[in-house]
């Protein structure tokens, strides 16, 4: 089509071709600074490194295609060269550093780190989906793996409602989860459907 | 390792293999992988072993959230904008009592400051959340100005209106699951010009409706496969489910989703069908044949019935569901169609229009005097008389 001339305008005031921010943040924080103590096993500079990588993505938003994977390809890259980078240090100051688990295993520890790391969110995601009310007896029950009379004092409620609502979680639960991370988390709470 | 492009591939297959989420391909890679040697078949098993993702949960999601996000901010100077929409994942408890659902929730949009002055500028408001939910006896419930609570009956089920919007399905006896059960209803939801909508499907799909667009669906997917049927223009995050393959028709093509988000350009007037898919994979077929698209990737189907793919602008294909209008050369006719869906108008053209082309981004938010303001540094003058808008060179 021919076209006599092309106008470019922008009323809003974002970036919009980049997603936003804090949705990126909401989505992967979490599971990156998870990803990143799986390495170094210190929580703190965990948190630092998912920063971080948050921060390098923003800079170079420009630079990195708009497609989920690709920064999410990238978020996990940042916070795993971070990651190494910093151990690497370590062992060159202190040579008990070698003991961690990525050194004596490497490239597999990696790769295990972040399936881990995405597994795990995307269970915490399902529970955090609850309502309020579920969600907490489900940490409770599901995660902590206390028993219901534990859980009915600790929320202060019979055990029979205890009953009740942890089946309302789980139907829930099913809604949301694919069934084989289903069957793990019920693992995790063995006597689940026990009385 | 090495058939894999990077150990995030990898990462993704055995994820996948945990969410029941694989294709046939995908299936047969990670069975290559795991048959390469006893290693990764250990490695494999240890992944998924239960005590590790238990103790895995114990260190999970224990961060100082709102310290980190400040860093970020400050050090990005990131400013926060209005969110459009929020994405709960998840329906109401209530649902679960038959097992089916359907919640429909109102995109947050913040609503512009009404006009102050009445006779000052002749102005048209945007779009907003509204829809009509028309039952299978063709009874029709305005979703916008319902009340929370009972808003119809419909064979032994009830059906409600939850707080935020919510549309629950509830069965008024345990009898209805006995002979009733198998009989399927349909129920259609749709959009006027000037409306959105956003629902989620009794498996949980979640769909964003565009202005003047529909979707009819079964209020419980009972067969072999879930089936939908749209108009106009719509956008699915599909959950995914092998056993029960979920397909979307238009009136032309079928849709069928291998896991998924997707947008589906139908309307009418635009004289063709786009499909772009933004995640996943889905294979789009009509008359003459089918295409499987990758993430990117937009079919066209014109007048000539042929499945064209090209590279897709997944900005401009997706830009609505996120409040926005964005444009890539486009023509101003292009532009008008979109406005008249949205402020719901008429647009009538006087005089010769120079042919331009329009790159950029407007607010779905502003009324339309903004709207065409912006279109107006081209040197096309715009009239708005009531609900028409006047384009004069």
């Amino acid at each position: 089509m021919f076209m006599s001339k092309i106008v470019h305008f922008h009323n809003d005031h974002q970036q919009t071709a980049a997603p936003e921010l804090k949705t990126l943040f909401g989505r992967y924080y979490d599971r990156l600074v998870f990803f990143a103590w799986q390495i170094i096993k210190d929580k703190q500079q965990a948190e630092d490194i998912a920063q971080d990588a948050f921060i390098a993505y923003w800079r170079q938003r420009d630079k990195i295609a708009d497609h989920p994977t690709t920064i999410k390809n990238f978020l996990y890259s940042c916070v795993k060269n971070a990651s190494l980078d910093l151990i690497r240090h370590l062992q060159v100051v202190d040579q008990f550093q070698a003991t961690l688990p990525c050194i004596e295993q490497g490239e597999s520890y990696i790769i295990e780190a972040i399936i881990s790391s995405e597994i795990i969110a995307d269970v915490h995601a399902a529970l955090e989906a609850l309502p309020a009310h579920l969600r907490q007896l489900s940490k409770l029950s599901f995660l902590e793996g206390k028993k219901n009379h534990e859980v009915a004092e600790e929320l202060g409620m019979s055990i029979n409602t205890v009953k009740k609502q942890k089946q309302r979680a789980l139907e829930i639960l099913k809604l949301n989860l694919n069934p084989e991370t289903l069957t793990l988390l019920l693992a995790f709470g063995a006597y689940f459907l026990r009385k | 390792m090495e058939q894999f492009d990077d150990l995030y591939n990898l990462s993704r297959l055995i994820t996948g293999y945990l969410k029941d989420d694989l294709n046939d391909q995908e299936q047969q890679q990670l069975q290559n992988w795991l048959e390469e040697k006893p290693e990764n078949r250990a490695q494999f098993d240890h992944l998924i072993a239960e005590s590790k993702l238990k103790s895995d949960f114990s260190g999970y999601g224990q961060t100082h959230k709102s310290a980190a996000w400040k860093r970020i901010v400050r050090e990005t100077g990131y400013r926060t904008s209005k969110k459009v929409f929020s994405m709960p994942r998840i329906a109401a408890a209530a649902s679960i009592l038959i097992g089916l659902s359907l919640g429909g929730y109102f995109f947050l949009h913040k609503q512009p400051a009404q006009q102050i002055s009445q006779n000052k500028v002749q102005d048209i408001a945007p779009g907003g959340n509204k829809a009509i939910l028309t039952l299978s006896n063709g009874q029709k419930v305005s979703l916008t100005d319902a009340e929370n609570g009972n808003i119809a009956q419909q064979s032994g089920t009830q059906i409600k209106k939850a707080q935020n919007g919510q549309v629950v399905y509830l069965a008024n006896s345990l009898s209805t699951k006995g002979a009733n059960a198998t009989e399927v209803v349909y129920n259609t939801i749709s959009t006027p010009r000037g409306g959105q909508w956003q629902l989620i499907l009794p498996d949980g799909s979640r769909v964003w409706l565009n202005a003047a667009s529909s979707i009819t669906f079964p209020t419980a997917f009972t067969g072999n496969n879930r089936i939908v049927k749209i108009t106009g223009e719509a956008y699915f995050e599909v959950i995914h489910n092998a056993a029960k393959p979920f397909r979307v028709t238009t009136k032309d093509q079928t849709i069928e989703d291998i896991g998924t988000h997707f947008n589906i350009n139908a309307y009418d007037d635009e004289g063709s069908i786009r499909t772009t898919l933004v995640e996943g994979s889905v294979k789009v077929s009509n008359a003459t044949g089918s295409a499987t698209l990758t993430p990117g990737q937009q079919s066209i189907v014109q007048n000539d019935n042929k499945i064209v793919v090209t590279q897709a602008d997944l900005d401009e294909a997706i830009a609505w569901k996120n409040g926005l209008f964005h444009f890539d050369r486009a023509d101003i006719q292009t532009i008008m169609r979109e406005f008249a869906r949205w402020y719901d108008v008429d647009v009538q053209y006087n005089g010769n229009i120079p042919r331009m082309a329009f790159n950029g981004n407007i607010d779905r938010n502003s009324n339309a005097s903004v709207a065409l303001q912006v279109l107006s540094v081209a040197g096309v003058n715009f009239k708005i008389e009531g609900k028409k808008i006047i384009v004069q060179p």
